[in-house]
């Protein structure tokens, strides 16, 4: 394991420079739907106090979930010197529940883990940060996923813990940059993955 | 050069972003601090209450007994140009003029009779809306209720309080009391952007009191 933190750096701005637009412009749009969707629950909920808000996030969560995959796909083709494809952002409406469930299961986590001793949801965090991508790439099952992601991070904490780390860091510090920081984090997991991807062939097909 | 200018562009695109949701995540809702004493026992100092802004935008009606969060100098922005206007409601959508914002309770609708109680008369009284002592407050009823109230929230009325204001609430305008203190008086509905929903110390849901936190006899509601 031998990933240099520049190499690494390179690559994610190569895959900017070539894609800056669509694909901030997909974070953008991602984002927009998903606070759009939350509002509206909101506001149809508003004679329930508490529970309009528990309803709205879980709607955000849903419909961020379901272009996230989308999303993520536009990063796999860009990282992959692929046509990027606005479009691509809808493509995966398909796989909604099982990211939602995926996503869902992976805040919690991280969430309980974190309140609980810190270090437990740090484990969780790093370890599991990849199953999205393989649900996604590989087209397999949510356990498998989920199972790949444990298998494909071993030994490679050292480089995805700064990474995450740096990246909520700037997120909740430079909120005016959030979006940038977001799609940099994002592109730096995907060219991880695909770097990880090739020296291990451990994933299920 | 592309280099450069693909960092600006992403710069001014994310600037552009952050700039449209940071009005947009503050349009329906905000947290807000309790900093003072007038809601007391309801709302204590230091508690952080979740207010919903999007019924006062749908003109939902109001209650009695429920609490209300509004600017007291809310839309008074006469001498300023329009540019100024757009750039201080924006700032009052996402709570960053330094105003301060009160919350109340609301004791009187439109059509009321409020009458106040008090052991002395000696009182600084709210701004004079329709202020009319009348032998028969039932006269000025328009379609509301009589609603006593002493002029602290905390004290119940009792024989030794004498009358020392009588008002009918007309259209558009609500009366509004705090829970301790002696902070009442007469508000614009305009003024009211919000409602609180519940404080995040204890998930308590915080619901209009209904009648029971004023003296309205049965009678006196069914005339």
């Amino acid at each position: 394991m031998k990933f240099e933190i520049r190499r690494l750096a390179q690559d994610v701005f190569s895959v900017l420079k070539k894609n800056w637009f669509k694909l901030l412009s997909a974070s953008i749009l991602r984002t927009l739907l998903a606070t759009l969707a939350n509002m509206l629950v909101f506001a149809l909920l508003i004679n329930f106090p508490f529970w309009n808000l528990v309803a709205a996030s879980l709607t955000y969560l849903l419909v961020w979930s379901a272009l996230e995959s989308g999303f993520l796909r536009m990063c796999l083709c860009a990282t992959r010197s692929q046509t990027v494809r606005f479009g691509q952002l809808f493509s995966g409406l398909n796989q909604t529940p099982v990211f939602f469930i995926l996503t869902l299961s992976y805040i919690l986590a991280t969430a309980v883990g974190i309140i609980a001793f810190v270090i437990p949801g740090m484990f969780i965090c790093i370890r599991f940060s990849i199953a999205g991508l393989i649900l996604i790439d590989k087209s397999v099952s949510l356990t498998e996923s989920v199972k790949s992601s444990y298998q494909l991070t071993l030994g490679y904490s050292r480089l995805i813990a700064p990474l995450l780390l740096i990246g909520a860091t700037l997120m909740f510090s430079s909120i005016q940059i959030q979006f940038i920081i977001e799609l940099v984090v994002t592109i730096a997991l995907v060219v991880l993955y695909l770097q990880i991807n090739e020296k291990t062939k451990a994933v299920p097909k | 050069m592309k280099t450069l200018l693909s960092i600006t562009g992403m710069l001014i695109l994310n600037f552009i972003a952050t700039f449209v949701f940071s009005i947009l995540w503050s349009v329906p809702c905000e947290v807000r601090q309790i900093k003072s004493l007038s809601m007391l026992p309801t709302l204590k100092p230091n508690d952080l209450v979740f207010v919903e802004k999007f019924s006062p935008y749908f003109n939902h009606s109001f209650k009695r007994g429920e609490i209300v969060l509004f600017y007291p100098d809310f839309l008074n922005a006469k001498e300023k140009n329009t540019w100024q206007k757009m750039q201080l409601a924006i700032a009052r959508i996402k709570g960053e003029t330094g105003e301060l914002a009160h919350f109340r309770r609301i004791a009187g609708l439109p059509g009321d009779v409020v009458e106040i109680y008090c052991p002395s008369s000696k009182i600084i009284l709210p701004p004079n809306i329709q202020n009319q002592i009348s032998s028969n407050p039932t006269d000025l009823l328009n379609g509301g209720s009589l609603v006593k109230i002493s002029y602290r929230g905390q004290e119940a009325l009792s024989q030794e309080q004498k009358c020392v204001g009588r008002y009918a609430i007309v259209k558009g305008y609500l009366f509004l009391i705090g829970d301790n203190t002696d902070y009442l008086g007469i508000l614009e509905e305009t003024k009211i952007f919000g409602r609180p929903q519940f404080r995040f110390s204890d998930f308590n849901i915080i619901e209009p009191q209904g009648t029971n936190k004023f003296f309205i006899s049965k009678e006196e509601r069914s005339q």
